[in-house]
This record gives C-alpha cells, structure tokens and sequence, in this order.
C-alpha cells in the first residue's frame, strides 16, 4: 500500500521567513499526518497527531455556500478586471486558505508555497488546468482540433512529449537563440533609427506596441523560422490585426469563465461574437504561416540537416498527426506575443524607476560578454542578475495571477481535507505580493532570487511540473537577449510614473499606457 | 574570470557545507546541457521502445537507445560504470551502466521506479534523486534550468539532483543514488529528511 507522509520542507539555515511563523510540520513522525492516497485499497485518512486534527471540506472558510452571490457581487460593479485583487482581499479576510464558488465554478484557492508543493504532488500523471470553457467553445464552433493547451489526458502527454523535445528541451534552445537574438537587434536598431529621426539623443514612446510587434516576430522566426517583417516601417501595419485580435481574446475570455459562452452564444452576445472574430483572426493568420512553411516542406524545399524553426523540424519528424500538429502551433504563436511583452513593458518599467539596477545590469552583461567573447550562447550563462530580474517581475506582474489544478488524490492543506477532483488554484499574484513569503513585497528586488533565501515553490512564474508553460524556454531567451541588448544601448528612464494599477485580462496588463524614454548610451 | 552564476546557483538553493559542487569542476568538464551544436548526444536521447512497458511512458519516443547506440560496444569493459540505486523502501539495487548512459533512463531500464514526467525535456522534477556526496562533487555544477526545477521538487536535500541531466562517466563508478520518498506518485510514511 502506498502511503503519503504530509510534509512541509524548509530549509532552517536560511531563517525562511516562515520560520517565525511555523514549525516543520513533521520534525519526528509522531507529529506527521500520514494519509492513504485516494487509489490506494483504502481511502480512510489516519491523523497521527491529535493536535494537528483535520478538518472536513464543508468546513472551509469562504463565501461558498451560495453559487451566485459573489457572481452577482462581480457582475453588479462589473469587477473582472480586479479578481486578482480580489482574490488578495480574500485571502487577507479569510487566512491561507478559502473556498470559493462564482457561479458553478468552484475552487479552493491556496497561497503558501508548502502548499502549492502538496499541490503539486496531487497533480498526476495528465495534469488539468482549468477547463478555459470559451476557448474550448470557441473549438466546437468552428470545429478545430484542440492543440497541447486545451487537450488533456493521454492525448494531451502524447503531444506535449513531442514539442517538449522542439520547445523546451535543453538541446534544442541553442538552436533558436540565434533566430531571437537576429529579432532584437532589428529591434534595437528601428529604436535608434526613431531617435535619430527625432534628431535628439533621446526618445519619449509608448512600447506596447512595439514589444507586441517584437514579440510576435521572435515567436514566428523560432515556429516558422522566417521573418515577418514586422519590425521594418513600410510593414508597421501588415499584422495589426493580429496582435488586436490575441488582446481582444484574452480581454472576451474573462466574463465568459463565469458567464456560460454557451448562454452568451444564444443571445448572440457581444462578447462571444468579439471572441469568435478574434479568434478567427488568429486562426486564419496562423494557418497562413503554416501552410507556407508545410508547402515548402511537401516541394521538398526544407533542408533537412539546416535547423529550420519549430515546425519544419516537427513536419519532419512527422510525430503529431498534422491537425493537431496544427492547431498546437496555432496555440504557442497566439501564447507568446502579450505574455512575453508585457512582462518585458514591467520590467521595463521597473528598470526606468531603478538607475542603479540598470547600472548593476549593464555591468553584469558587459562582464559576461568578456568572460565569453561574445558567445551568445554562453552568455546567457553568466547573466544571473538578469535572470533574477525576469523572476522578480513575474513575482509582482505574473502573467497568469493564478495556476490551477484539478487534483487526482485526496490531499491535506492547511489541515483540511480536500477530495479528489477539486479545482485547487494558487494564488501567484496574492503569494508574490504577500510579506509572509517576501520580504518587503513591494520592492523590486531581483537580488532576492540570488541570495540564500531559499525558492522553494515560491518561482511559479511559469507553472509547475509537466504542465508548466510549455514555451517557456523561448519566453525566456527572448526576454534575456532583449534585456541584454536593450541594456547596452539605451538608458531606461521615465518621468516619475507613479505606481500603476494593474487590469486582469485572463492575463495581467497595466491600467494605463506607460511612456518611457531611451537614452543612447555613448 | 569568475564562474558565473555556478557558485550561486547552488546557494541560492542550499548552502553548501565547504562549498561543495563549485570547487571540484574544472572549466574542461563537459558541459549540461551540451553547448555545441554538434552531433546529439547518444544519452540524452530517448532509449528504445521497449521502455514501452513502463508505466511511466505513454510515447514511444524515439532516438537512438542507449543501448542501441552502435558506436561504442557496451560491453567493453572499460565503458562499464557501476552505479546503485537505493530505492524508496531502502533496497539496494546494482545497476551496471554505462559512460554516457543518461540516469533516468538507465533506472527506467531496470524497472527502478524514477519518473521523469517530461522524459528529460527539464520541465519537471519527478526524476529528482539524492547523490552520495563525493559523486554529488564531480558532477558538472547543475545549470540554473536545473535549479530552477530543484526549486519545485519534494525533499529537496544538499545533494539533490535530477537524474535526467546525470550523465555517466567513468568517474562516477560506484555512485549512490537514492531515491526521494515522497515524489509524486509513490509516497512512503516515515521519512525525514535532515536539515542542512
């Protein structure tokens, strides 16, 4: 019989700030909770510890008992933009733990990394998000085949086995920093093109869009492993819609995680129709792509010993039958343009209101660089400040403010039972803010990631485990090269932007526009 | 003509008693993940399908095996490294590897119960194990990918390593691994781990 011992893992050296607050859960057996897993030939849950007793379910805190006032209560001042903040307050109200039920949607939602660790154990073979109900909708309409993000159970490991080995194995991404590093130094170079124009030795914009534009030409040189062109001034246009039309998604697919799409189809909703179109554009700009690269894989025009991009390499190994194949790039292009982006707008932003950080940077990159010679490659290496920084903005503005899991065995959090096949969320936004896990949240400190605190579970920024963010690896070698490059050529400064307010959107944005200045560096 | 982020990487993490795993690495060590862009490495592919019978792999992968890998006569004597895994209720198992064999599979190969949820992508820590100390030394420093995925795995310990980025060498003859009690999918009661 295969049995669980419920563990809290701290590291004493390093006086956790845990630490103050709570003892190893199970410094000698006697005081550990020791349960049966849920397939095992019992389910019975044995307490050891009388001090530690566990609680049932139906006695979680939280505004749970009925189905629809917190949906009204969002609804009534139109609060979707704020969950995230909600959930904060929720969590400030009611501990470490609560349950929540916004229409049929319910979940248990968690904060402390000890927890999201048990959460991760629970999470099985074929983890499951939450079921993102408007895309899968939107799926059915139209009838297109899920891709790795919306698939689940074997199919989904099937496919996500197979782009692992083009998207994030360690092997592969020495293949690809070229093709990003070639999209930020056009980037660099339109940027000094502007300032030069604007014949001074500095230049006030608003990067949004500019980084989407970035983002959607690195996502596409390392897919299709040719250039768009989105970066050159007679293009400025040619892919608007596109970069539209993934915001207008992410921005539709909010009120429909509370709001059925399929009542919303029915009524012919706004929204719905604004979902359907934006994924149409998306479809469409996608399958373009594709079929260009497929074409010349079929004219036999694909080098088969020349890494040519993600999907030429997968048409070659011929592993995913093509619709799925299809529809799985669909889903990593349209993924990687605003989460990449934005998080670089952050840190920007975060970088204009830190000289000193800048200085520190810069500093760390030309030593790199030296160290290296100028192998990109292993430059990125010996950028470990640099890393931390991405970490660092992630902790305050991460692009998913929750990650969720449906869990596959019974499982003890905060001494609460909680049976399988519940939706348990943690709650990356309310945890990277919270001071009982960081000290001073609110600074923007990346020297916290390099220091002996330790990170256990606390750098979720892309997920956990086998499901975690499958694009990650390209996510993060475009962020470094751009902060590398940007670094060396331009100061970053902006005129005393206060603090800004962030929107949820499914992802995290910022309320306003932000306007920052680059400065050439002599 | 530092290091880089080596000697951090593993404080960041765990304090290392005698700052073991920065010191003992000499800048010629063989690299993870492998830089060059040259031809794959035999190890870090995945083995033969008949690793189809685990009931940790649900594709048949691909890749030329580690066993299978034509180059090198696996039975030379001089390209055997012996290592020992020790399992979750403590047994001792042999296992006869060998130089650029990848630990994961090696363990799979043996009907040792090491998952490996992302088969060796480093996008999960379900092939996590526990390193004898003076093998735990000559190990190339884990790169900050690995840690990153250290930082999510139960039971982290001093010597905590993923086992799909281990590659033998003829150095590592007689290594320990040991097998975390608590990893997802096979609990046992009883174990506490010691702080460092």
């Amino acid at each position: 019989m295969v049995i669980m011992i419920r563990y809290r893992f701290r590291l004493p050296a390093f006086g956790s700030i845990y630490g103050n607050r709570q003892s190893v859960a199970c410094p000698e057996n006697k005081n550990a909770f020791i349960i049966h897993r849920n397939n095992s030939a019992t389910s019975k849950i044995y307490v050891s510890s009388s001090n530690n007793a566990l609680k049932s379910y139906d006695t979680l805190p939280g505004e749970w008992k009925s189905k629809w006032s917190t949906l009204y209560k969002i609804l009534k001042k139109n609060d979707f933009k704020n969950l995230h903040k909600i959930m904060v307050n929720k969590f400030d109200m009611y501990g470490p733990i609560f349950r929540e039920q916004i229409g049929h949607y319910g979940s248990v939602n968690i904060i402390k990394p000890e927890d999201a660790a048990t959460l991760f154990k629970a999470e099985g073979m074929f983890p499951r998000r939450l079921s993102v109900l408007p895309w899968l909708d939107y799926r059915e309409h139209r009838k297109q085949k899920c891709g790795v993000l919306l698939q689940n159970g074997e199919e989904w490991r099937k496919t996500r086995m197979v782009l692992n080995k083009e998207v994030i194995a360690p092997n592969i991404i020495h293949k690809f920093v070229p093709f990003i590093n070639d999209v930020v130094l056009d980037f660099v170079s339109m940027l000094h093109k502007r300032i030069k124009e604007n014949s001074k030795d500095e230049w006030t914009f608003e990067p949004m869009n500019d980084l989407f534009k970035f983002s959607l030409e690195s996502i596409c040189h390392v897919l299709y492993g040719e250039r768009l062109g989105l970066l050159e001034d007679s293009q400025k246009t040619a892919c608007q819609q596109y970069i539209d039309s993934i915001t207008l998604m992410f921005r539709t697919t909010t009120p429909m995680l509370y709001i059925p799409p399929r009542l919303l189809k029915l009524i012919n909703s706004k929204i719905w129709v604004d979902h359907v179109d934006a994924w149409d554009v998306i479809f469409a700009h996608a399958n373009i792509c594709i079929e260009k690269i497929r074409q010349q894989y079929n004219l036999g025009l694909i080098n088969e010993k020349e890494y040519s991009g993600v999907l030429a390499n997968l048409l070659i190994k011929e592993k995913l039958p093509i619709d799925n194949l299809k529809s799985s790039i669909v889903e990593l292009m349209a993924g990687g343009v605003d989460t990449t982006s934005i998080t670089l707008l952050w840190t920007m932003y975060e970088l204009a209101r830190n000289p000193n950080l800048q200085e520190k940077l810069r500093n760390e990159i030309l030593a790199a660089e030296q160290e290296t010679h100028g192998d990109l490659f292993k430059t990125l290496q010996f950028v470990p400040l640099v890393k931390a920084t991405l970490k660092e903005t992630l902790r305050l503005y991460p692009v998913a403010v929750s990650l969720q899991r449906y869990i596959t065995e019974d499982i003890v959090l905060q001494n609460y039972v909680i049976p399988t096949g519940t939706l348990v969320q943690v709650g990356l936004y309310a945890m990277g803010r919270n001071a009982e896990i960081f000290t001073n949240p609110e600074q923007y400190i990346p020297e916290r990631w390099l220091k002996t605190e330790t990170n256990y579970f606390k750098n979720l920024g892309f997920g956990f485990g086998s499901r975690q963010c499958i694009g990650r690896r390209i996510a993060e070698t475009e962020m470094q090269l751009f902060l590398i490059q940007m670094l060396k050529n331009f100061n970053i400064e902006t005129s005393g932007l206060p603090k800004l307010n962030t929107n949820f959107d499914l992802i995290l944005v910022p309320e306003i526009p932000i306007n920052l200045t680059l400065k050439i560096i002599n | 003509g530092q290091r880089g982020a080596e000697p951090r990487l593993l404080c960041a993490r765990l304090e290392p008693s005698g700052g073991a795993g920065a010191g003992p690495l000499g800048p010629e060590r063989r690299p993870l993940p492998p830089h060059s862009g040259g031809g794959p490495s035999p190890a870090s592919e995945r083995p033969s399908p008949r690793h189809k019978a685990s009931r940790f792999l649900h594709s048949g992968g691909g890749g030329s095996g580690q066993s299978e890998d034509g180059k090198r006569d696996p039975e030379s004597e001089d390209d055997v490294v012996n290592i020992t895994f020790i399992d979750r209720s403590d047994r001792r198992i042999p296992v006869r590897g060998k130089v650029g064999d990848n630990v994961l599979y090696l363990a799979q190969d043996n009907g040792i119960e090491l998952e490996g949820a992302c088969e060796a992508s480093l996008a999960c820590s379900t092939c996590h194990v526990y390193v004898n100390e003076d093998c735990y030394d000559k190990l190339p420093t884990p790169d900050e990918r690995e840690d990153d995925m250290l930082d999510m795995a139960p039971l982290l310990q001093m010597t905590s390593r993923l086992g799909c980025q281990i590659i033998l060498t003829r150095e590592l003859e007689g290594m320990e691994l040991r097998l975390p009690k608590a990893t997802r999918n096979f609990y046992v009661d009883g174990h506490v781990p010691k702080p460092h």
